[in-house]
């Protein structure tokens, strides 16, 4: 159960190693005894986000995740999900390969949309229903900026955060009155595992401004969450600029 | 699930979706708990309560509305049966007139017999009375796994007192019989006394012990410095026929309740510091002219926030929560250390009550123990702001071999519940060998585990 502050008892990261996530993670745990549970691909790096959260006081628990293998994946979450009651869960796989190798491989883009959008997809409608049951629960879905408006500079990983995000918008309404909550998180350019040897974006955050947004809005959010903040004003603007400006700004 | 609705606490932190039940008789109530569904069920009585013990998100609320009979009367031995779901001052618009008062009465009239006994409450005369356990003679308790009980000091005595302050979870409790008090006017004379800190307040309370049947201290939470936990001292005795001024001989035991309260919407939040900061002085100033006694009915004395509409609705939409402890006499500082620490936060209470409390009732998770008890009302943003400070007051009410009242609570981690509660394993093997499939589950069980069955074996 959230208490009445907003802290969780569980938490549960899909994409278990994301740095993001790692310091949503972090950052609940530091204040508070906390549940965890990693649903990740097995490998030295979930051991070592595992070891993290235990030496903060937090209790962990690992389930194997693998976003290309939705059917397994699904029957994985579905039985933690029956032991386990999730507070708060956190989606967060995802990648981001470079654009020039996702033209040039259209099985590496498939492979793209399924890790960040299908697999979102298949997680949502499972946590919603179980959340729904429960009658409370804050489903967290790592959108991105790039969700907003195709640039051609990413429009592959750019559409798959944008389907992303339309769907979790749609499911936060369809749980409305339901005691369950989705925020949809937009941060922009994040420096992490991710985005290492790219060229930072103006606006970039850290994980840790993610994660700071992240636990504010825990508590009574239930909408769309901008990180940094003023980069809601900018998408506003973006969002309605005219296609041949857009182009020549080159965002 | 399906015809459900939002059911959301007194204070307004907390809410959850459930379906609602009212079941009118005990067979219902038996059906009920032969086939729970799969979140249980959660009984209520009034639900005025600030934390979730009366919620279950995903599960059933079943309420004691439908119940709020008084079912036998004995007038020469003052004892009442009554239905679980009957409220305080229903029953003492029924004793009241006949000569007889509730010797326990929680600071709202508006709670259940039912609600009261599962918490068991305490008043502004612990030390004299003890807690309302202490003045049941018996109850009829409907249990999942052992059918249905009568129970009471010397009747299973071990179930009673596990029920008294079992928030809910041993059984449903259907009726009680009570053992009521003589009173020969329904009035108190009451006076206040100002004190210039929290030293004057604890010497004054300690002071009119002996001698008042009622004695409370309502604290100036944004006082600081010098004059923190400044503060009026209220007493209360109930007159005699023969003290009743003239004005009052005609009607000795008139009897007045505040009648029923519709919820408000929450308005703008109105409860704000400078607000908070002139209420506090006018209040204290108040006092200070007020010199000498004043006559006062049951209601005016005992329950006077009832007289004031919804006032929850003042905090906004997120509502308040309270925060109480107790703590043993000589560990007075962590009362003062409270108060420093939230003001420095600037999560400034509200409200901050403190009363005395006397030798504990034998029931494993009854919250009086000798010493005493702060109730401190906080506005739940600012709660959420100084969250770790109210984890680290935790450490020092622990530390200082005090606890948190769990009926009051809405934050407390989980860890901290074994420790402030040493006989809380006692208590989960007679909960368990009466629920043994776990049916009676609260949002509170859930979240404090309890019953230590839902897997909270938290680390602090
Ligand atoms: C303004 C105010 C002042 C208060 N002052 C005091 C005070 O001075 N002293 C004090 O001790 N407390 C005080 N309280 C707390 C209050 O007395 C308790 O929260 C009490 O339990 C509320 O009773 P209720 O009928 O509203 O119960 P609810 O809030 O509906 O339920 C509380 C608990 O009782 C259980 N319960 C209810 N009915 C039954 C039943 N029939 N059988 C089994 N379990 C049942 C519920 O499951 C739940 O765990 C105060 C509360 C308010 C709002
Ligand atoms: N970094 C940014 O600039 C930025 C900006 C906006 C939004 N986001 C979004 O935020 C989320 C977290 O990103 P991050 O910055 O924390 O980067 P990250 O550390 O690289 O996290 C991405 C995670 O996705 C997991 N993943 C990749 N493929 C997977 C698969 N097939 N199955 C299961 N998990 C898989 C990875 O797990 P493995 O350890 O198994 O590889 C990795 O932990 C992503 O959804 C990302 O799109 C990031």
């Amino acid at each position: 159960m959230l208490n009445s502050l907003g802290h969780p008892d569980t938490l549960l990261l899909v994409g278990g190693t994301s740095e993001i996530a790692a310091s949503i993670a972090a950052t609940m745990a530091r204040r508070r005894p906390l549940h965890v549970v990693l649903a990740a691909r097995p490998s030295s790096r979930r051991s070592a986000a595992a070891n993290v959260l235990t030496g903060l006081g937090a209790s962990v628990e690992v389930v194997d995740f693998d976003a290309t293998d939705i059917p397994r994946a699904l029957e994985d979450l579905r039985s933690l999900l029956a032991r386990t009651e999730i507070d708060v869960a956190v989606v967060a796989q995802g990648r981001l390969p470079r654009q020039s190798d996702l033209e040039n491989d259209p099985v590496l883009a498939v492979e793209t949309c399924t890790i960040n959008y299908t697999a979102a997809v298949a997680v949502g409608l499972l946590l919603a229903r179980q959340m729904r049951e429960q009658g409370h629960g804050v489903i967290v879905a790592l959108s991105s900026l790039a969700a907003i408006r195709p640039r051609r500079a990413n429009f592959v990983y750019g559409s798959s955060k944008a389907g992303l995000d339309a769907f979790y918008t749609g499911l936060r309404d369809q749980l409305r009155g339901s005691g369950v909550r989705v925020l949809v998180v937009r941060p922009g350019f994040v420096h992490s595992r991710m985005t290492r040897g790219l060229k930072p974006a103006p606006l970039a955050v850290t994980p840790q401004d993610v994660a700071d947004a992240v636990v504010a809005a825990v508590p009574t959010g239930n909408g769309t969450v901008w990180v940094p903040r003023a980069a809601r004003p900018l998408m506003l603007l973006v969002r309605t600029m005219p296609g041949p400006v857009f182009r020549r700004v080159g965002l | 699930m399906t015809g459900t609705s939002t059911i959301t606490t007194f204070a307004r932190s907390m809410s959850s979706r459930s379906a609602l039940v009212q079941p009118s008789d005990e067979e219902h109530w038996l059906r009920l708990l032969d086939h729970p569904g799969p979140r249980g069920v959660t009984v209520r009585g009034a639900g005025a309560g600030y934390s979730d013990a009366a919620l279950n998100s995903g599960g059933t609320i079943a309420t004691t509305h439908g119940n709020h009979r008084i079912r036998a009367w004995d007038d020469r031995a003052g004892v009442v049966d009554v239905d679980a779901g009957l409220s305080v001052a229903d029953l003492c618009a029924f004793t009241v007139p006949r000569g007889w008062l509730l010797p326990v009465v929680p600071g709202t009239g508006r709670v259940t017999i039912g609600g009261a006994l599962a918490a068991d409450v305490h008043g502004k005369n612990h030390p004299r009375r003890g807690s309302l356990a202490q003045h049941v003679v018996g109850a009829r308790l409907l249990t999942p796994g052992a059918g249905v009980l009568q129970i009471g000091p010397d009747r299973e005595s071990d179930v009673f007192w596990a029920t008294a302050g079992g928030l809910g979870l041993t059984g449903v409790v259907l009726a009680t019989q009570l053992r009521l008090a003589r009173i020969s006017t329904s009035w108190l004379a009451t006076e206040e006394h100002t004190c210039a800190d929290l030293d004057d307040v604890l010497a004054t309370m300690r002071a009119c012990e002996p001698s008042h049947e009622y004695v409370v201290a309502w604290l100036d939470g944004l006082a600081t410095g010098a004059a923190t936990g400044r503060g009026v001292v209220s007493t209360a005795v109930h007159l005699t026929a023969d003290e009743l001024p003239a004005s009052l001989i005609g009607r000795p035991l008139a009897f007045r309740s505040a009648g029923p309260s519709a919820p408000l919407p929450a308005g703008p939040r109105l409860i704000r510091t400078p607000v908070m900061r002139a209420a506090n002085a006018a209040r204290f100033a108040a006092a200070r002219r007020a010199r000498g006694v004043r006559l006062k009915g049951i209601t005016a004395a005992l329950h006077p926030l009832d007289a004031t509409l919804d006032w929850t609705a003042a905090y906004g939409r997120r509502g308040l929560i309270q925060y109480q402890f107790s703590v043993p006499d000589g560990q007075e500082q962590v009362l003062e250390a409270a108060l420093v620490a939230l003001s420095a936060a600037r999560c400034w209470p509200t409200l901050a009550v403190l009363k005395r409390l006397g030798d504990a009732a034998p029931g494993p998770l009854s919250f009086p123990s000798p010493g005493w008890t702060l109730a401190l009302d906080l506005p739940t943003a600012a709660a959420t702001a100084a969250a770790s400070v109210l984890d680290r007051l935790d450490d020092l009410v622990l530390a200082a071999g005090g606890r948190v009242y769990l009926v009051k609570d809405s934050r407390l981690r989980s860890c901290m519940v074994p420790a402030m509660y040493p006989r809380l394993d006692e208590w989960r093997r007679l909960r368990n060998a009466l629920d043994p499939s776990g049916v009676l589950t609260s949002d509170l069980d859930r979240r404090l585990d309890l019953s230590g069955r839902h897997g909270g074996d938290r680390q602090c």
